[in-house]
């Protein structure tokens, strides 16, 4: 990997994934971002979950991420090529499924997908784009895995 | 091959203490790359106190970044010095901190914020 090519110089990015529903413990969300201002090297992520099951609080990070850190996201980003997908055929989320989102902006490329939270690996197959739709499953499992860890190491939570 | 080294270090900001020590990341690890790999590789810098070294949910292999905790900022800087744009497993890794310090904050709890925004609308 020649490095060079992943990061172009101080481009502006932004990720952000949200995954929330209202249940038995009332409304229950993650959500996290991950953003590169406009002329910065480093970037910035921030975390927030709201569990109101087991621990009555809401948990809020922010912390400063090396370019390095964003780089890997982006190679992440490319690799599945998740922003080629369409979330037109994908379960709209509903008023009791929850709902997942994600929105990335990177170079003059721009997302925003939503979806019914996926539950099961059958709620893809059942649905009328299973391709897109694993695509964007992988891709959000592995970049929330990412973030728990980073999450988990800087702050010895677990994050979820 | 002097690539990237001015690319691949984050030169402008100090790298930032998490509750441990300090946390580096490694880029370009080889798909079948173990854990025990990546301990052994790094226990070269300095005691290695943790290590996340995460999979592919759909290969099962490697991800391709490793995450290596030390407790000294030295063998933290010893590492990212030395294992960045050198080789494992035939990989070339990219080595850096992986938290640097900016302003921070760290608001834990509370209900206050959570009845603030009921409707989501706002959640940061």
């Amino acid at each position: 990997m020649s490095g060079a090519e992943s990061n172009k110089k101080h481009e502006p990015f932004y990720l952000r994934y949200y995954s929330g529903h209202r249940g038995r413990f009332g409304k229950e969300f993650i959500e996290f971002d991950i953003s590169v201002e406009p002329g910065h090297e480093w970037g910035t992520m921030r975390y927030v979950n709201s569990s109101n099951y087991r621990r009555d609080e809401l948990i809020r990070k922010k912390v400063t991420i090396s370019k390095t850190v964003v780089k890997q996201i982006k190679i992440m980003i490319k690799e599945c090529e998740v922003m080629k997908e369409k979330d037109s055929q994908w379960p709209p989320p509903g008023s009791s499924g929850g709902i997942e989102e994600l929105e990335i902006r990177m170079g003059p490329e721009k997302i925003v997908f939503e979806t019914k939270q996926i539950q099961t690996l059958s709620d893809i197959q059942k649905s009328s784009d299973p391709e897109g739709l694993r695509v964007f499953y992988y891709f959000v499992t592995d970049v929330k895995a990412l973030v728990y860890s980073m999450m988990g190491l800087h702050y010895k939570i677990r994050p979820f | 091959m002097e690539v990237d080294q001015e690319e691949c270090s984050s030169s402008v900001l100090n790298p930032a203490r998490s509750i441990e020590g300090y946390v580096i990341i490694a880029l370009n690890v080889h798909p079948e790359a173990s854990e025990d790999d990546i301990i052994d590789f790094f226990d070269e810098f300095g005691k290695v106190k943790n290590v996340q070294l995460n999979m592919d949910r759909q290969t099962g292999y490697a991800k391709g970044y490793a995450l290596v905790e030390y407790e000294k900022l030295r063998e933290a800087e010893t590492a990212v010095d030395e294992a960045d744009n050198s080789e494992l497993l035939g990989k070339r890794l990219v080595v850096d901190f992986a938290f640097l310090e900016g302003n921070e904050d760290n608001i834990q709890s509370s209900n206050r914020e959570r009845s603030r925004s009921p409707g989501g609308s706002k959640r940061w």
